[in-house]
């Protein structure tokens, strides 16, 4: 048989992809090409106002109240590149998110389902592959993209000031260090996707369940548990453990942060697990809801 | 009613076997210990009115919903094993059940990359035959050229089970008798079997090979096509003769120009020719004398007569 798992899973992650092509793609793509445009005119615009009729340069640069040392402008101009990567990780983030509340409602909302249910692709593989487009494959490639982003950013800027302030070296200095930049922006972006794994996993079982809205389901029912949980127990620590996954934890950024929480990960992952056999288990047994 | 309920052939291996079929919904019974098998190389027209539980019953067959009884389809469970179920079995549901955001090649490239027993090149050269592009998206085709589409899409899968649910609902006549004699040139094999429901009994009825019809839930009928003509006797009675044909207790009467036309059950030793002359049973006169007669003279007909 010529046809492998792998080449089925990778056309049905490629059908998700081919459906959802905003979110999937464009919106990256097209945001990434917006932000470079804006730094061509701004590298271009900007340097003829800071430059005086004469050709000399007009303004004093600081940063945190200080003189930037011209000669080494390159770090910080990677920075800049580094947190253009880094938002586009959580702008991934939530657009995997985004994805995740309607994946497995809107499926039932045309006919086009029983098409699907016609397929020899059980409730397992299309539960887990729009679970991982939503849980990585997106922020994966928005992070990706805003990597690539990031770092053409950084050289327009260092040619930039190269050109503008005549500094050599300035452009080798910036790439060298977004490159050193990269392991901790994936770093980043891993421990916070790791993170989210329980938020995310349980939106997947809320847009399995819905019969409306599935957002009522996602936030609805953690808002209702934490009132209740507050009236009962005057304190609110299941919910606060789930809201923490919800808002991301602060500590994540910090050095060695995924030693320090492995076992709040792997309790996070572990739950992420249950919450998604349950999503397998309604989807196979509530084909009643069909339309 | 038990007399004309009995199962077709007793074959040992069905492709499809249905034991007492339930199903509830909102307290509602919508089927009701339905029984019948597929047999390898048997068309199997499935009849029955605006919501008879015809759709119901195949998604259970499919395991695309929940049921009570046992199904077995290539002696799998559907409910259990629906996607192992559906590599063996095709489905196509009325028109537009393909997703319109889907384009034509795309649609080939996953049925390639998804389904085991599916030829791409089957497919296209299928498709050359139509006015259907490659590059198309779904949403902009006409309703013929989405069934178009879908159904050669199935034929280019060795699938042992085509099952059809009302598929050419909406279509004009040219598109319904493509659809047809595709199906009876590029599908049907001694060893493939079809399932088609549908409304239009006269345009499938040169394809059948066994009648089941449900109402309520409920078989009426479950036959072979030979049988069909043994057990059912169709009498167009003089004027003269209708009061005495009555007598005889016919299913299914409908009075015309000519006097009556009446159907019988069991009764193939009489000599007909005294009451009027005796003729082949048209599925759809069946249709009407089991659903809408139930039996006994429907009150429309009554109505008709006085």
């Amino acid at each position: 048989m010529t046809r492998t798992l792998s080449m089925k899973w990778s056309l049905l992650l490629r059908k998700e992809i081919w459906e959802h092509p905003v979110l999937s793609y464009r919106l990256p793509v097209g945001f990434a090409g917006l932000l470079l445009i804006l730094s061509l005119v701004s590298a271009v615009l900007g340097n003829e106002f800071l430059l005086s009729n004469s050709g000399e340069w007009m303004a004093d640069i600081e940063v945190n109240g200080g003189d930037v040392d011209l000669a080494n402008m390159g770090p910080p101009i990677a920075k800049m590149g580094s947190a253009v990567a880094a938002g586009f990780g959580f702008l991934g983030l939530l657009a995997g998110w985004s994805y995740l509340v309607s994946a497995l409602y809107q499926e039932r909302q045309d006919r086009s389902i029983l098409f699907w249910l016609s397929l020899p692709v059980s409730d397992a593989e299309t539960v887990l592959i729009k679970g991982v487009l939503g849980w990585l494959v997106i922020p994966a490639f928005y992070f990706g993209v805003g990597w690539a982003v990031g770092g053409v950013m950084t050289v327009i800027a260092s040619v930039a000031a190269t050109w503008v302030m005549s500094l050599s070296g300035v452009l080798l200095a910036a790439i060298a260090a977004y490159g050193a930049n990269v392991f901790d922006l994936i770093a980043l972006v891993v421990t916070q996707v790791l993170w989210s794994a329980p938020f995310l996993a349980w939106t997947l079982l809320a847009s399995q369940w819905a019969n409306r809205n599935p957002l009522y389901w996602v936030l609805g029912v953690p808002f209702a548990a934490t009132l209740i949980e507050n009236a009962l127990l005057r304190e609110a620590v299941m919910t606060d453990w789930f809201w923490s996954r919800v808002a991301g934890n602060p500590e994540l950024g910090s050095e060695g942060a995924i030693l320090v929480q492995a076992s709040q990960m792997l309790l996070g992952l572990g739950i992420a697990g249950v919450l998604v056999v349950l999503t397998i288990l309604i989807r196979r047994h509530c084909y009643d809801r069909l339309p | 009613m038990n007399s004309i309920v009995q199962g077709a052939a007793n074959a040992p291996t069905p492709l499809v076997s249905v034991r007492s079929l339930s199903k509830t919904i909102k307290g509602k019974q919508i089927l009701n210990d339905v029984n019948f098998d597929i047999q390898p190389g048997r068309v199997v027209g499935f009849l029955g009115p605006n919501g008879a539980g015809k759709t119901t019953t195949i998604k259970a067959a499919l395991g695309f919903t929940g049921y009570q009884g046992d199904i077995r389809v290539m002696g799998l469970s559907p409910k259990r094993q629906r996607h192992q179920v559906m590599a063996s079995v095709s489905f196509i549901s009325d028109v537009g059940i393909l997703p319109r955001w889907l384009r034509v090649d795309q649609a080939i490239a996953l049925m390639a990359g998804i389904h085991p027993k599916f030829e791409a090149e089957k497919a296209r050269a299928l498709l050359a035959e139509s006015q259907i592009g490659e590059r198309a998206l779904i949403s902009t085709l006409s309703k013929g050229m989405v069934t178009q589409l879908h159904l050669a899409l199935v034929l280019a899968l060795d699938v042992e089970l085509l099952v059809l649910d009302e598929p050419t609902l909406g279509l004009d006549l040219l598109y319904r008798e493509s659809f047809y004699r595709q199906l009876y040139e590029r599908f049907l094999s001694e060893s493939r079997s079809l399932l088609i429901s549908t409304h239009q009994i006269e345009e499938i009825e040169f394809l059948l090979s066994d009648l089941v019809i449900i109402d309520q839930g409920q078989i009426l009928l479950n036959e072979r096509l030979e049988s069909i003509s043994e057990k059912f006797q169709t009498v167009e009675v003089r004027p003269e003769a209708v009061s005495d044909a009555r007598s005889k207790g016919p299913i299914f009467e409908r009075a015309n120009l000519a006097g009556a036309v009446m159907i019988f059950s069991n009764q193939e030793n009489q000599d007909w020719s005294a009451l009027g002359r005796e003729r082949q049973t048209s599925l759809a006169e069946l249709f009407v004398a089991l659903v809408g007669g139930t039996n006994k003279p429907s009150k429309r007909n009554q109505e008709i007569r006085s």
